[in-house]
């Protein structure tokens, strides 16, 4: 049984990255494997202040555990989420 | 409604840059070079390279500019269009939506065709069922040959390795009305004497090739001037980000607007005027809704024998905007929506003055850092009306339905215009529907699925029905 904490993906509603196509990752949820739902907390944001870095056009933005996603789709937010979760069943290993 | 692709990304992020160059003071100075920030050296390009990327954003920024785009072989000066449009109270030309041809990447003509999955079988299924021998086998494979080709589909079913796919032309085969076509020069064209505006094309297009002409630099101008402007915003508008009415009409006032007034105001006026219209046509007749202009458009142009059973009422936006006209002296109308069609409503519309749309807000508000989640709306009225319902399909007839008196209503609701509809709706002047008021939306869902929305249909619905039932049960406490 992992004891990891759950990975925290923050979605930002910015305005910005919503005008920016954002809206689609509204079904976040819904698209997220089902054996991996609880070990993940999806919780959406006021604008994250991620858009001022590159003038507007790298939204929308993403946090999976702080780690920005620019250009966010849920197919990159689902990628880096589980890059995340393998290296922490990696680290899980390491420890035994 | 995808609200997120490249495509419709690319072009918010010109209109957003165009609005900052704006706001800078520098749109002149600064347009030149939008192509060359958009598309750096170092970055892939999404054509065959970095150049056509540039030149082609350099058209798309035109139709931001609301001037014609370019489709002959002549410069193009995107410095003196700026200056131009700065110096323009309306764009140049009309709304019709119209093909970009460096853009377009000339879809082969709808086919059928079969893919390397294609085992080469005993059974020849395709062959044997192509009525036209059009399958000739080619190295092992089967092929479809184009000129004896009918385009029947029997070979796509037929085929046990579902190895024959069907490629379609998306502009074409998304149009209700045949109104966008290949003509006599090669390049795709919409036919203005058919389009209805209602955008499905713009939507489509995978290479974003099909273009719409913004007003968003006049409006902006005026919105810096002195005189007043007043927003007429749709009820779709409401659902469209994650804040309440108050902070939207709030976000409205800082981009500057004097104020902004919802136009379920002017659809109370419509229900009413509809209801009356609905209880007194004949026993056995019918009528239509006719607040949707991409409707209003099939009529007039491929459905001539509807034009008697539209509904005579005018629209939430016409009576919102003639009742802006008679209480704000001097006043500026522009109206807020999440469609192209409305453009074109509001050119025969005396007291309209500008439209803009959902995306075209989003891009100046985004311009102006205003985060609409933050604004704070005075509190006083943030009633929503019965009204809100009218950007929901089936909302119209709900609220004619619970006006009405001595009526019984029976609705059909027509929830988006497409080839299917349109061949249905034919045959309604045939023969007569049992229902007695037809709904027709363009749009699948209704005006939430708009063509230039910034959210998901089904988002914003879901929205504006806790709103809804938010503001019913705060009636009903006070009651």
């Amino acid at each position: 049984m992992l004891n990891h904490k759950k990975i925290q993906i923050k979605i930002c509603l910015g305005t910005t990255c919503h005008v920016l196509g954002g809206a689609e990752l509204q079904n976040l949820e819904a698209d997220l494997p089902e054996n991996i739902t609880h070990l993940v907390e999806v919780r959406r944001s006021n604008c994250l202040g991620l858009c001022k870095n590159h003038k507007n056009m790298k939204a929308p933005y993403v946090l999976v555990d702080e780690q920005p996603v620019s250009e966010a789709s849920v197919v990159k937010v689902l990628d880096l989420l589980t890059e995340k979760l393998l290296s922490q069943l990696g680290d899980k290993d390491d420890s035994k | 409604m995808i609200v997120n692709n490249n495509a419709i990304r690319l072009k918010r992020q010109i209109m957003i840059r165009i609005c900052e160059l704006f706001y800078e003071g520098r749109l002149t100075e600064g347009i030149e070079l939008l192509p060359y920030e958009l598309r750096p050296r170092e970055n892939d390009s999404t054509r065959c390279c970095i150049y056509f990327d540039r030149e082609i954003i350099k058209h798309r920024s035109l139709a931001v500019l609301g001037r014609h785009i370019v489709n002959e072989d002549r410069p193009l000066r995107l410095k003196d269009e700026a200056a131009e449009s700065l110096q323009s109270d309306n764009i140049e030309g009309d709304y019709s939506l119209e093909v970009l041809q460096q853009a377009c990447a000339g879809c082969v003509r709808k086919r059928y065709f079969v893919t390397n999955a294609c085992r080469g079988c005993l059974a020849r299924t395709c062959m044997m069922n192509c009525p036209k021998n059009a399958i000739e086998m080619n190295d092992g494979k089967a092929m479809v040959s184009e000129k004896k080709c009918i385009n029947c589909g029997k070979c796509l079913s037929a085929c046990p390795y579902h190895a024959i796919v069907y490629v379609p032309v998306p502009c074409e085969e998304v149009c209700p009305v045949g109104a966008i076509d290949r003509n006599s020069q090669g390049e795709q064209f919409i036919d203005p004497g058919k389009c209805i505006y209602c955008g499905k094309c713009m939507v489509a297009c995978p290479f974003g090739a099909v273009v719409e002409k913004s007003s968003i630099i006049q409006v902006m101008k005026l919105l810096e001037s002195d005189k007043p402007i007043i927003a007429l915003y749709a009820p779709a508008l409401v659902g469209q980000f994650k804040a309440e009415p108050s902070q939207l009409v709030a976000a409205l006032g800082e981009l500057g607007f004097a104020s902004a007034i919802p136009v379920t105001l002017g659809a109370a006026k419509t229900v009413e005027h509809e209801a009356q219209e609905l209880s007194e046509i004949e026993e056995g007749d019918f009528m239509t809704s006719s607040c949707c202009p991409a409707w209003v458009e099939t009529v007039h142009k491929h459905l001539p024998e509807f034009k008697e059973k539209v509904s005579k009422t005018a629209t939430p936006m016409h009576y919102t905007a003639e009742y802006v006209a008679e209480n704000f002296d001097d006043a500026v109308r522009v109206f807020i929506s999440p469609c192209i069609a409305k453009k074109h409503e509001a050119v025969n519309d005396l007291f309209v003055d500008y439209v803009l749309t959902f995306e075209e807000l989003g891009s100046m508000l985004v311009a102006r850092d205003i985060e609409v989640e933050n604004c704070t709306g005075q509190l006083i009225d943030n009633e929503i009306a019965n009204e809100q319902k009218f950007c929901l399909s089936g909302g119209v007839a709900e609220c004619v339905k619970a006006e009405i008196v001595n009526t019984e209503v029976n609705e059909r609701i027509i929830n988006g215009i497409d080839k299917k509809t349109v061949r249905l709706l034919k045959t309604m002047t045939k023969i007569p529907p049992d229902e007695n008021f037809i709904e027709v939306m363009s749009c699948r869902g209704g005006c939430v699925g708009g063509c230039s929305v910034v959210s998901y249909d089904r988002i914003s619905k879901r929205r504006i029905q806790e709103l809804t039932e938010l503001a019913q049960a705060e009636t009903e406490s006070i009651n």
